[in-house]
């Protein structure tokens, strides 16, 4: 097993640097630059020597391979630079200013998408097509179809426009995480809990389940030890991006409740071209993926004892 | 500007016109505080008590923070809209010109002087000011009880050393914003490195209270630029030792304005309460929150749970406010110094031929298109600068106004009858909602008034400069916005000569001169020499002369533009705000008060 997870980790190395090698090409090969030059509304009265002063700062002057060199090198140090956006910031500084908001409001999120959802799958398998069903499966389909930005308006205008129960924006105060967080969650949540419901009745119907009943065994105990258990492999594997994706921060959550994450820092970065937030946060991003991805894949083994890594 | 990308933008998005001195209905005590008396001649009551007895006795910050018993706390609720800047850049004066800077600035760092009503200069720090008789020279004498929010005094050196320090290639937050500081002499050499000795910017304390400074050519406005932020003092010892320009921040800033700030939530909110040192008269407001909800929508909503009391009104949701019974009559729109327009490319075949652009102007139906197709949030324009400014004339540029008959004709004597063989063309503008609405118009205009077919390049607005930098060979209209920085013609004529002659930044790839490119840019000796001259003339009346003339130039005799329309701001003000103002800025809280 040890000798598994040194060669996932070796892999998974190699992936991230291919990762900055495309981000980096894509980034710089994105038209425009940095700092509003090219804006023509910005841009357009920038003088020349401004132009080539911010060049030279900001070593934009030199080819893009010697400028992903000097990134990459910087980088391995820890160093992730500068940000363009807010140039007397380091990216790592914003970075660990932005992201534990972002990876508490992901990991409540997730928590509760996994908690909710499962609870609802296993609600819907045991009562398949029976009016239990068919509602927790309309919930779920509402939370996968309706984009987060407008369930974020929704709930803005229905709880605190309507019925003030919550402030409209802000963070650092539970009255002003609940709003959010369920609109985060939400999207997860409905995953969750189609997955949990369509594996669930894959196994409720297998052999050894019927055996368990033949046993003796009663509903409950079949359900909870032998029929959730084996049940729940897809949904890990799920749960692996999910929580990545939360973790990072989503865009329209933490702009629409004026959340200080990472999510609206990304968004921001790509727009204006800030190639260290660009980098730094899809990296970080990358690297969530493939170690949460590893996990994952450990987590198969304690599920189900069945799974060997050789 | 160039940090944010905002900043032009953004910064006149708070603009109102010079001469739009609609002081609000509501407004408070602009009597007590006009803006128009002289600086007293008297130390202001705050500062005849020592600072150390003001500190201890009624220490702001605690007494602020919790409001005295009986007595509610007067706060007054803002939001940023889009806050791109962070700590320092965002509130360094001399590291951003971003909007919000602006917005942040004026509140924590007074100036030489700041505009009234009128778009006039009137004394702040400076209790006077003159100049030589070619503008070359201005002198300005400070108040001698100007202190920093520590309580320690302010002098003529303060300023020279800020403005020194604002206009280095080396200033300690990457890059600077040099646009503002090379109109003094040597100013433009010292950023280039050409010059290396900074004490030969035109800068200069002659005694504590006298501060000298030195134009590269005559400056009839200078005394409208003086007030930008970058011209504001800092304080040398906060400034020079912290890291990458990161004073500005709570723990660290020490500030000369009405307010100072305390507490900083980054992308969330910022706390000011007035600075107990500030020379003038103590704000009607106990604290200032500004906070920085990003999206339109729940600013809207928060404005209307009453967590905001003055929010900028979203353009799509402007019907309903004005038919809500409350809403309708908290909304306050005023025009802004900012004009829309689309440039042509008049090295390229067929708009070399001024009849051609002559055509285009005439067969864009711009009454329709603010009023009807844009639903009023805008107002038409016909000339490049916004009414109020030296040298607008409301006839000027009118004989370009839509006229169907006499565009078909031109375009038939310019040898396209009906648009038979024009070439097609490309409207080139950021892809917005807003914008669709807008070049989705004049394409069908331009289409079924002159029969020419034309697409839409709608891009973001990195993108788009690059694509022009990239096929500057294929023919585009291209939009553009000119907000003013400050309340002078010449901001805005120059900007042109600056930004679209032929050795300007548009017509450079990498700094280096491209033949195509300089065939888009304005190639009109007479029009830059007329700006020019009009930036040297201090005769007002003169100037407004020159100036008309060289619109004429660059909107009839031989366009460079159609001027599309001028900007417009709408703002909803809780009624319990007073005291509010509006000038060439935008929107001015010097006089603010909050009722409770």
């Amino acid at each position: 097993m040890w000798k598994y997870i040194v060669r996932r980790i070796g892999e998974s190395l190699f992936i991230l640097l291919a990762i900055s090698v495309i981000t980096f090409g894509i980034a710089k090969a994105t038209p425009g630059g940095p700092f509003g030059f090219d804006d023509p509304d910005s841009g357009a009265r920038i003088p020349e020597v401004m132009r080539a002063r911010y060049r030279e700062i900001y070593g934009l002057d030199k080819p893009v391979p010697v400028q992903y060199l000097n990134w990459l090198t910087a980088a391995m140090r820890g160093d992730f630079g500068v940000s363009f956006g807010s140039r007397n910031q380091n990216v790592s500084d914003i970075i660990s200013r932005t992201w534990p908001i972002s990876a508490q409001l992901g990991l409540i999120a997730t928590a509760l998408a996994l908690m909710f959802g499962i609870t609802l799958g296993i609600i819907a398998a045991v009562n398949q097509n029976t009016i239990i069903d068919y509602m927790t499966m309309f919930i779920s389909v509402v939370g996968t179809t309706i984009p987060t930005f407008v369930l974020a308006i929704i709930a803005i205008v229905l709880f605190s426009v309507q019925l003030r129960w919550f402030p409209v924006s802000g963070w650092g105060s539970v009255d002003r995480m609940i709003l959010p967080v369920f609109v985060l969650m939400l999207g997860p949540m409905a995953g969750v809990a189609r997955y949990t419901r369509t594996s669930m009745l894959e196994v409720i119907n297998l052999d050894f389940v019927r055996t368990a009943y033949a046993k003796g065994l009663t509903r409950r105990v079949v359900i909870m030890k032998h029929v959730i258990r084996n049940a729940l492999i897809p949904v890990v594997t799920i749960t692996g991006p999910i929580l990545a994706g939360l973790l990072t921060g989503s865009f329209f959550v933490e702009t629409m409740f004026t959340v200080p994450g990472m999510g609206g820092a990304f968004i921001s970065a790509a727009a204006t071209r800030d190639y260290p937030m660009i980098m730094a946060n899809t990296m970080i991003y990358a690297a969530l993926i493939v170690f949460l991805n590893l996990g994952v894949d450990l987590a198969y083994g304690v599920i189900d004892p069945r799974i060997r890594f050789d | 500007m160039k940090a944010a990308k905002v900043t032009r933008r953004m910064f006149l998005r708070s603009c109102a016109a010079t001469g739009a001195t609609a002081v609000l209905a509501a407004c408070g005590q602009p009597a007590a505080q006009a803006p128009t008396t002289a600086p007293q001649a008297t130390t202001p009551p705050e500062a005849t008590t020592p600072p150390e007895a003001t500190a201890a006795t009624e220490p702001t910050v605690a007494a602020t923070e919790a409001p005295a018993a009986g007595d509610q706390e007067r706060v007054l609720n803002m939001n940023m809209a889009a806050f791109y800047g962070d700590p320092g850049v965002g509130v360094d004066p001399g590291c951003s010109g971003g909007a919000n800077t602006v917005f942040t600035n004026n509140f924590m760092f007074s100036r030489l002087v700041y505009l009234d009503e009128n778009s006039q200069p009137q004394p702040d720090c400076a209790e006077s000011w003159s100049t030589n008789d070619d503008a070359t020279v201005w002198t300005f004498k400070l108040r001698k009880d100007l202190k920093w929010s520590d309580g320690q005094a302010i002098t003529a050196k303060d300023f020279e050393w800020t403005v020194k320090r604002n206009t280095s290639p080396d200033i300690n937050c990457g890059g600077g914003i040099p646009y503002m500081m090379s109109i003094l002499k040597n100013g433009a050499a010292i950023y280039d490195k050409s010059e290396p000795d900074l004490d030969k910017l035109g800068v200069k304390a002659l005694d504590d209270y006298t501060l000298e400074f030195t134009m590269e050519n005559s400056a009839a406005y200078f005394i409208q630029m003086v007030q930008y932020p970058t011209y504001a003092p800092l304080r040398r010892d906060i400034v020079e030792n912290s890291d990458k320009g990161n004073w500005a921040k709570p723990e660290t800033v020490i500030s000369n304005g009405q307010f100072k700030l305390v507490e900083w939530t980054v992308d969330q909110q910022m706390v000011l309460v007035p600075n107990e040192y500030w020379h003038g008269t103590k704000p009607g407001v106990d604290k200032l929150v500004i906070k920085m909800i990003k999206q339109e929508a729940p600013a809207l909503a928060a404005y209307e749970t009453g967590e905001l009391d003055i929010v900028d009104a979203p353009a799509g949701e402007l019907q309903r406010i004005k038919d809500d019974a409350t809403l309708g009559k908290e909304l306050l729109s005023f025009p802004e110094l900012l004009t829309q327009y689309v440039i042509f490319p008049p090295g390229l075949k067929p708009f070399d031929d001024i009849r051609v652009r002559h055509a285009f102007a005439m067969a864009i139906d711009r009454e329709t298109l603010c009023h009807t197709i844009l639903g009023d949030t805008v107002q038409p324009a016909y000339q490049f600068l916004p009414p109020t400014m030296l040298g607008y004339d409301p006839e000027l540029g009118k004989e370009l106004a839509y006229n169907l008959d006499e565009a078909k004709k031109l375009l038939a004597e310019a040898g396209y009858p009906d648009g038979k063989d024009f070439p097609k063309f490309y409207w080139n503008s950021n892809a917005t909602d807003f914008y669709n609405t807008m070049f989705e118009a004049l394409q069908s205009m331009i289409k079924e008034n002159l029969g020419i077919d034309s697409e839409l390049a709608m891009q973001d607005a990195s993108a788009r400069g690059a694509w022009r930098n990239e096929k500057p060979t294929k023919l585009h209209l291209w939009r553009e916005r000119w907000g003013m920085d400050f309340p002078d013609s010449h901001n805005s004529l120059q900007f042109i000569v600056d930004a679209h002659g032929l050795d300007s930044p548009n017509s450079k790839i990498d700094g280096k001169i491209d033949a195509d490119l300089q065939k888009l840019a304005y190639d009109n000796p007479k029009f830059t020499e007329l700006v020019a001259q009009g930036g040297r003339e201090p005769e007002p009346e003169k100037r407004a002369e020159l100036y008309k003339e060289a619109q004429q130039e660059l909107i009839v005799t031989n366009p460079y533009i159609i001027p599309l329309y001028y900007g417009q701001s709408n703002v909803l003000v809780k009624p319990h705000v007073k005291g509010l103002y509006i000038n060439g800025l935008g929107l001015n809280y010097r006089n603010v008060s909050v009722e409770k």
